[in-house]
């Protein structure tokens, strides 16, 4: 009886995304991460709320290196600013560079590794190349000509630092593409006209998610730390324009004496990396419909 | 003779397939012509490697040919350009050996199945998709429950179910099907084998059964060709290849069938002795007759061609000439 009940009431389909979510939330730690993202760019956004800009700015030498007080919660650094008001507006620097560099040279290493791996031929090997030339220049050297080429600035970082990413997320989409286009189910996707573009998007870049999530969530936490050594040697963000990164090379002179100037950057940086990481495992085990319990 | 069954659907003429390998050209498909009438079956079988796969393949043009022509509804397919192929494509499809291999695992049952569709855009309308979906889905026997599971919960006979069903998805007229049953376990072949035949009656379909199971290929098969080293030695109807097989390689195939006997003389069977040789550059002369008890001189002389002995029966061997 049940059966035919059941039959007769069609079965409603799921969406991928829906599934997805309902995966995902499955994971505690995930979502405390997501949870965690989310407050931090909540405190980015809300920063003009929470503490103006002149703080930011506001150099105060009779206050310098003051310790952490009512007035000063996180204390001064040594031209007196007021460390809390330059972390909270520092959020919107290190995450819009480090999330932004992150989607760009995911999209854009997505893209060329895939087409790359499964093209082939001349064109694999002439970009694949390419990619090696640039992998071969570290990655501070390069992001360094590039910042010096187009000129200091957040913008500019942005684009130095996805650019030196690129070439990885390239190697590893490629590599797995390489092994996954011999797979049966791309021939059967062949077999009924699907046109290249379509193969590569639904077939073999769902396929590939597992490596690229855990690549960019590392590369999160290395750009950030790129980019303050950057800023020590001058390239990073402008000097009064808070960032995580450049805080912590700002302050290293005072490391000894007042370590909380080091510390409060640092655990900045380390919460978002966390958070980060979080999402990223939560994020590949809920796009792996094989783990599903 | 009926009226489905008289007029041919597709015929392969010479079709070659060469492959270029660091050695010298391997000639997985040499040579094969034949021809499928509709609402048939032909069996192709022949033991691993000896270019079965590659010739379906090839056929449906996974893998573009060296030569020959691929004559379907009076039009050269391996002329066609990349549009006209696509449109092809609808009509004739593939279900493939490994169930596990040939099912995307990131995608849903009802997912896997509508993607032809969406691809070949027969429907455009989301409930029309769904409805043709969950209608494949009961004729192929998958319940309705499944259309939100992944491949990787189902057991091999469902996957290859939904292999068949993903196969039937732009209503094909010609399916080649490549091992579809020898991934699974015996009962379930038999399953899947009787849905094939039933879909074959009411569709209308057209099969190109590729194996090297000779007890399916009996069961399935309207016509037999034989494959040896990419070419093929002998094609009949299956009734007259499985009572009068003349080449020499095809007896010792039917020979090797094991019979639930415990006789004695049973158990004493000739097997070919030997290897199979090396498909890379073969040297002139009946392929198989390094391991052939009749070889003579003239075998290894010249090619050997396949000569009709009257009945649509077809042999190459010089036994027979």
């Amino acid at each position: 009886m049940a059966a035919k009940t059941a039959s007769t009431d069609t079965v409603k389909k799921r969406s991928q995304i829906k599934a997805i979510w309902f995966r995902y939330k499955k994971n505690k730690l995930a979502v405390a991460g997501l949870i965690l993202l989310v407050v931090l760019i909540l405190v980015a956004i809300c920063a003009p709320l929470i503490v103006p800009y002149e703080k930011v700015v506001e150099q105060n030498l009779m206050e310098r290196l003051a310790p952490m007080s009512g007035a000063h919660w996180f204390g001064t650094d040594e031209y007196g600013r007021d460390m809390f008001a330059r972390i909270i507006w520092g959020a919107r620097y290190s995450l819009a560079l480090g999330v932004g560099s992150i989607i760009i040279s995911l999209i854009f290493g997505a893209l060329i590794g895939a087409v790359c791996g499964y093209v082939g031929g001349k064109l694999d090997n002439i970009v694949m190349r390419l990619m090696d030339v640039l992998l071969a220049i570290p990655q501070i050297l390069m992001a360094i000509c590039i910042v010096a080429a187009l000129g200091q600035g957040a913008f500019n970082l942005l684009i130095a630092m996805s650019a030196s990413t690129v070439p990885k997320f390239v190697r590893i989409v490629r590599s797995s593409v390489l092994s996954l286009k011999q797979e049966e189910y791309i021939e059967a996707a062949r077999a009924c006209g699907t046109g290249d573009g379509r193969i590569i998007y639904r077939h073999v870049l769902p396929n590939v998610m597992g490596p690229i999530i855990v690549q960019a969530t590392i590369t999160m936490a290395m750009t950030i730390l790129a980019i303050s050594s950057l800023s020590f040697i001058g390239l990073g963000v402008p000097t009064p324009q808070p960032e995580w990164g450049t805080i912590l090379s700002e302050n290293k002179s005072q490391m000894r004496y007042y370590p909380y100037l080091c510390t409060i950057p640092g655990i900045a940086i380390l919460v978002s990396v966390i958070a980060m990481n979080l999402i990223g495992d939560g994020l590949r085990d809920a796009l792996d419909p094989k783990l599903k319990n | 003779m009926s009226p489905t069954g008289s007029v041919p659907l597709i015929q392969v003429k010479n079709l070659k397939k060469y492959f270029r390998t660091p050695k010298g050209a391997l000639h997985a498909v040499d040579d094969v012509s034949f021809l499928i009438k509709q609402g048939r079956t032909l069996g192709v079988v022949g033991e691993s490697g000896c270019g079965k796969s590659t010739l379906g393949r090839t056929i449906l043009r996974l893998t573009e040919a060296t030569s020959g022509e691929v004559i379907y509804g009076g039009e050269d397919l391996l002329k066609f350009n990349k549009h006209q192929m696509k449109e092809m494509r609808k009509r004739m499809q593939i279900i493939f050996q490994d169930p596990y291999a040939s099912l995307n695992p990131r995608m849903t049952v009802s997912e896997i199945i509508a993607e032809p569709i969406k691809v070949c855009r027969t429907l455009t309308d989301k409930n029309e998709i769904n409805n043709k979906v969950n209608e494949l889905m009961k004729t192929v026997g998958l319940a309705e429950r499944f259309v939100n599971t992944y491949p990787h919960e189902l057991d091999g006979g469902r996957r290859q179910r939904i292999g068949v069903a993903r196969a039937l998805a732009t209503d094909p007229e010609f399916i080649v099907c490549d091992e579809p049953v020898s991934a699974l376990d015996v009962s379930i072949q038999a399953q899947i084998l009787n849905l094939m035949m039933d879909l074959q009656e009411e569709r209308k379909l057209t099969y190109m059964f590729i194996t090297h199971d000779l007890s399916v290929v009996k069961h399935i098969s309207d016509d037999i060709a034989v494959m040896y080293l990419g070419q093929c030695v002998e094609k009949a109807t299956s009734k007259e290849l499985f009572r009068n097989p003349k080449h020499p390689y095809t007896q010792a195939l039917l020979d090797a069938i094991p019979l639930p006997s415990l006789k004695e003389e049973d158990k004493l069977k000739k097997v070919i002795k030997g290897e199979v040789s090396s498909p890379i550059n073969p040297k002139p002369g009946c392929r198989f007759s390094v391991r052939c008890p009749h070889a003579k001189k003239e075998c290894r002389e010249r090619n050997v061609p396949l000569v009709d002995q009257g009945d649509g029966h077809c042999v190459a061997c010089v036994l027979y000439q």
